[in-house]
């Protein structure tokens, strides 16, 4: 129906962006384990599907694979209630032991006939192998099974988002009104937990389990730089996750390198990207903010040891008197000392320093702005 | 059905195993109280880059120092690799804690993952550049004790004896300093030496670990042993001693059940015994299900 | 019986124990602490009092030579900070300490005297009997087997003090060692303060309850990035001081501590 490239490109995309949806969510509410954990113990059910199917994009393989991540999330909740361990160990200790159990099961009793078949597909995905399994209705070839598959699950994510769109804010702005007013919190957990391990299990083919946390969380932690509203993190988390599907398939399959890996690694560089250079967070601007407010309250410092005349102010030896009472380099008083000066915060009253008018308007400004009252 | 056989092969992946498991549970409660087992799984996605950066490198021709790699083999210089990328990563992880508002987890997740990616895509860009890895992606996946040579399993032994003496010789301190470091810092010993100590450790034993167990599973090794000796004993010590054990007997028993069976590779052994022996804890243990039952009645 | 320092003089006759100097601290480019000067005279029970975020636990941790100044000198007995660590014990906030932590009260207390031990030595039975002594001091000793986690709140507390207690320093700094604890945990608390007084120790606590302050405290410190008012309970706390300090009058902050109190205790 459509060349090969662009029904792949499309398959990326809307699973990217199917992962997209419950990520901003999970980020968004801070559950930190649910991506890692449903990734890796969908392999399990995957595993079971694979002994009755031999296709990896078969009904079978989703609904065995979200059962057994839903399953993983339970159980930890479950422990979690009578030990004292923390959900995050328990999550890495519940899914390496259903991703073992996966393997193990996959290794030696999956894929009687196929003896070929290569096990890290699952692990690693392989984008362009869901071209080749067609969907035929009539005989008539009408796409590859995982573009509807896909779709499908899309489409059920965006239904459950509008249609709980309230319930989703209100728990993640402020989970004491949401108490106040009565709503389980646990309708969205699980809510959540359906959709993340619905997304998973149907993305794995193009991203692999273990990448697949990658398409969750890098979108989500991403807009986070750039947004806080909840409905426009949604929006741009589709939006990166789409530009780094584009630009990792551009660059891998003329290449022939693993789709999959370049495009998780896309978007590992777009994060560290906007870790560093984004406008209102990146490291860069607050490098230069905490820089030059350091150096104000450099300035600020001395303004007030000279105001409240502690030390000797005498003009003579009054550069070493300050470095020895901060504890500073000489050098940097007297480069403080001279910027004041010229600055007209600082004068020189019968042989004492003393501030000026204006440098005692502007310190007692600066220090009634220092009061941190709750 | 189970035999342990007496040959070289199979020796040396028992004792690398059971050496690793035994240092490395040990090990664990520690991290696991700083609150960094997750960090682990980072490292080992790290470590897993630097191995197939350097050797990229070398198939490129670009030895950094061949006069240096020329007496030991290859291997060392993967060992290198590896712990230059769990390094390299330690050092970004900790920029990217401080310099961030998201929770560290979710970077750590998010870290492994997207390092994954770039090894898979630094593994198939060497076959396409012509160069074959010497083994399948599966040996860097989850693992392959067999893959040890005779240097490596003398290099491991050192290490792994080293770390369990220094952890016993220095356990008091290191308890202060993993329970409070605010107070340790008060005390006249010098804390960011001991927090260093495990630092090193983590690095080296991360190296094995990944080695043997894989990329994925580096991580169960460490945190596994330590959770399982949580629900049976409420002293430091005691928990150590038992993380320990618990750690080499999966290792060992894991070690044998992958020299037996075909298709499995010891990372997933291992870590099957090692959860095995979790779930069974959980239900007979003290503290596990039992224990709360019988609590309960009472 | 309840004795404090009540005149000036008094404390002025006193030797300092902690000199703080121009102190501040800034964490990006804001001022935690701002140009502090304090002397604080040895043998004191001193009280740290402020609203939230104003840099109590700060001022606590410079002083105990945990966090470093990024301006100014903090001198321990004319001496600076980093020389002489032993004299200080620390008491860090209940907060701040990972409960799931396994170990039992009686090696909690013996942690104390690590300080006085070698790499790789054991405790003696010197320590071991200064143990036992601090966990009856502080009332423990029925629990001393328990494991940490299953403390009450006040027991927490409690457990942290005797651990200070063993370390036998000169200089105790507490972080906020009675809140939300029970009656009967302040009681035995502020009997040690007093018995550590009465031993010529300094202790510096940060304290919440500015009511209770006058009882227990010789001095207490009104601070809000910068320091407000140091001296004597009388001399400090006004109504002025108060303005400065949090904003509001004293009356307002016992009404919104009432209110605060009872959505907490709801909250339980």
């Amino acid at each position: 129906m459509f060349s090969i490239e662009f029904e792949i490109v499309i398959v990326i995309i809307l699973s990217a962006i199917t992962c997209s949806i419950p990520g901003a969510f999970l980020v968004m509410r801070r559950n930190y384990y649910a991506a890692d954990t449903t990734n890796r113990s969908a392999m399990l059910g995957i595993a079971v599907a694979l002994i009755f199917s031999s296709y990896l994009s078969s009904p079978l393989v989703i609904i065995l694979g979200s059962i057994t991540s839903g399953l993983a999330m339970i159980l930890i909740k479950k422990i979690k209630e009578f030990t004292s361990f923390r959900a995050k160990g328990l999550s890495i200790i519940i899914s390496s032991a259903f991703l073992c159990f996966g393997i193990l099961i996959a290794a030696n009793l999956s894929f009687n006939n196929t003896t070929n078949f290569d096990l890290s597909i699952i692990y690693l995905g392989e984008t362009a192998f869901t071209y080749f399994n067609r969907l035929r209705v009539f005989g008539v070839d009408i796409g590859s099974y995982a573009l509807y598959a896909v779709s499908f699950v899309l489409v059920i994510n965006i239904i459950l988002v509008t249609v709980f769109y309230n319930e989703f804010k209100i728990d993640g702005v402020d989970k004491n009104y949401a108490a106040s007013i009565e709503m389980k919190e646990s309708t969205i957990d699980y809510l959540l937990l359906i959709m993340t391990s619905l997304s998973v299990s149907v993305s794995f083919q193009t991203a692999g389990i273990f990448m697949t946390s990658a398409f969750i969380l890098g979108p989500a932690a991403t807009a986070l730089f750039y947004t806080k509203r909840l409905s426009t993190l949604a929006f741009v988390s589709v939006f990166i996750s789409s530009v780094a599907c584009l630009a990792g398939f551009g660059i891998a399959w003329p290449n022939e390198v693993s789709i999959s890996g370049t495009i998780v690694s896309f978007l590992g560089v777009l994060f560290i990207v906007s870790v560093i250079f984004s406008p209102e967070e990146g490291l860069v601007k607050k490098y230069f903010d905490n820089l030059t407010a350091q150096k104000r309250l450099e300035e600020y410092i001395i303004m007030d040891i000279l105001n409240s005349e502690i030390i000797d102010c005498r003009e003579k030896h009054i550069n070493e008197e300050i470095s020895s009472s901060l504890k500073w380099k000489l050098m940097k008083v007297s480069y403080i000392m001279n910027k004041l000066k010229a600055e007209n915060k600082i004068e020189i009253v019968q042989n004492k320093v003393q501030l000026t008018e204006e440098g005692k308007t502007i310190l007692n400004k600066f220090l009634s702005a220092q009061h941190c009252f709750y | 059905m189970l035999e342990i056989s007496n040959s070289f092969l199979f020796q040396t992946m028992l004792k690398s195993a059971v050496l690793l498991g035994l240092s490395a549970g040990m090990l664990g409660v520690f991290i696991s109280y700083q609150r960094r087992s997750i960090e682990i799984n980072a490292l080992s996605a790290g470590s897993f880059v630097g191995i197939l950066i350097l050797f990229l490198l070398s198939s490129l021709g670009l030895y950094i120092s061949p006069y240096i790699f020329s007496q030991v083999d290859k291997h060392i210089y993967s060992f290198t690799g590896s712990i230059l990328g769990i390094l390299i990563m330690i050092t970004i992880l900790n920029i990217l804690y401080k310099t961030n508002r998201l929770h560290p987890h979710i970077i750590q997740s998010l870290m492994t993952a997207v390092l994954l990616g770039v090894g898979i895509t630094l593994i198939t860009s060497i076959k396409q550049a012509g160069g074959a890895l010497d083994s399948g992606i599966d040996i860097y996946l989850f693992g392959e004790t067999t893959s040890l040579t005779d240097e490596e399993f003398h290099f491991l032994r050192i290490i792994t004896l080293t770390v369990i003496l220094l952890l016993l010789l220095f356990f008091k301190r290191l308890r202060v300093v993993v329970f409070n470091i605010d107070i340790a810092k008060t005390t006249h010993f010098h804390t960011m030496f001991y927090v260093h100590l495990i630092n090193v450790f983590v690095v080296c034993l991360v190296a094995l670990s990944v080695k043997l167990m894989g990329v994925f599973l580096a991580v169960s090794v460490f945190l596994i042993p330590a959770v399982t000796a949580r629900l049976w004993s409420n002293r430091l010590f005691n928990i150590m001693l038992l993380s320990g054990f618990f750690g080499g007997l999966g290792g060992g028993i894991g070690a044998v059940i992958a020299g037996n069976i075909s298709h499995v590779s010891s990372g997933i052994s291992i870590t099957i015994v090692l959860a095995v022996m979790f779930f069974i804890s959980l239900l007979v243990a003290p503290k596990g299900l039992l224990g709360v039952w019988i609590r309960g009645r009472k | 019986m309840l004795r404090t320092y009540s005149s000036k003089e008094h404390l002025e006759q006193l030797n300092v124990a902690v000199k703080i100097e121009n102190l501040t601290v800034e964490y990006n480019g804001r001022a935690t602490l701002f140009n502090i000067n304090l002397d604080i005279p040895s043998g004191v029970l001193m009280a740290v009092l402020g609203p939230n975020n104003s840099g109590k636990t700060t001022l606590l941790k410079t002083i105990a030579g945990i966090d470093k100044p990024s301006a100014g000198n903090v001198y321990i007995y004319s001496r600076p900070t980093h020389a002489l660590k032993n004299d200080i014990a620390y008491v860090p906030e209940r907060n701040f300490v990972n409960w799931d932590f396994p170990i039992n009260v009686y090696d909690l207390v013996l942690m104390g005297s690590y300080n006085r031990l070698k790499r790789v030595e054991a405790p003696d039975t010197k320590d071991k009997v200064s143990a036992r002594e601090a966990l009856e001091r502080m009332g423990l000793d029925t629990i001393s087997k328990k494991s940490i986690c299953d403390l009450s709140r006040g027991e927490k507390h409690r457990a942290l003090i005797a651990r200070a207690l063993v370390q036998d320093a000169r200089i105790y700094i507490m972080d906020e060692p009675m809140i939300a604890a029970d009656e009967e945990s302040i009681n035995i608390i502020i009997d040690v303060l007093q018995e550590l007084r009465h031993k010529k120790k300094t202790v510096i606590v940060s304290h919440y309850d500015f009511v209770t302050i006058p009882r227990y405290f010789d001095m207490v410190s009104l601070l809000n990035v910068r320091l407000i008012a140091s001296g004597t309970t009388e001399d400090v706390l006004t109504e002025e001081n108060f303005e400065k300090t949090y904003g509001m009058s004293a009356g307002m902050i016992k009404n919104i501590r009432l209110y605060m109190e009872e959505s907490h205790a709801g909250n339980k």
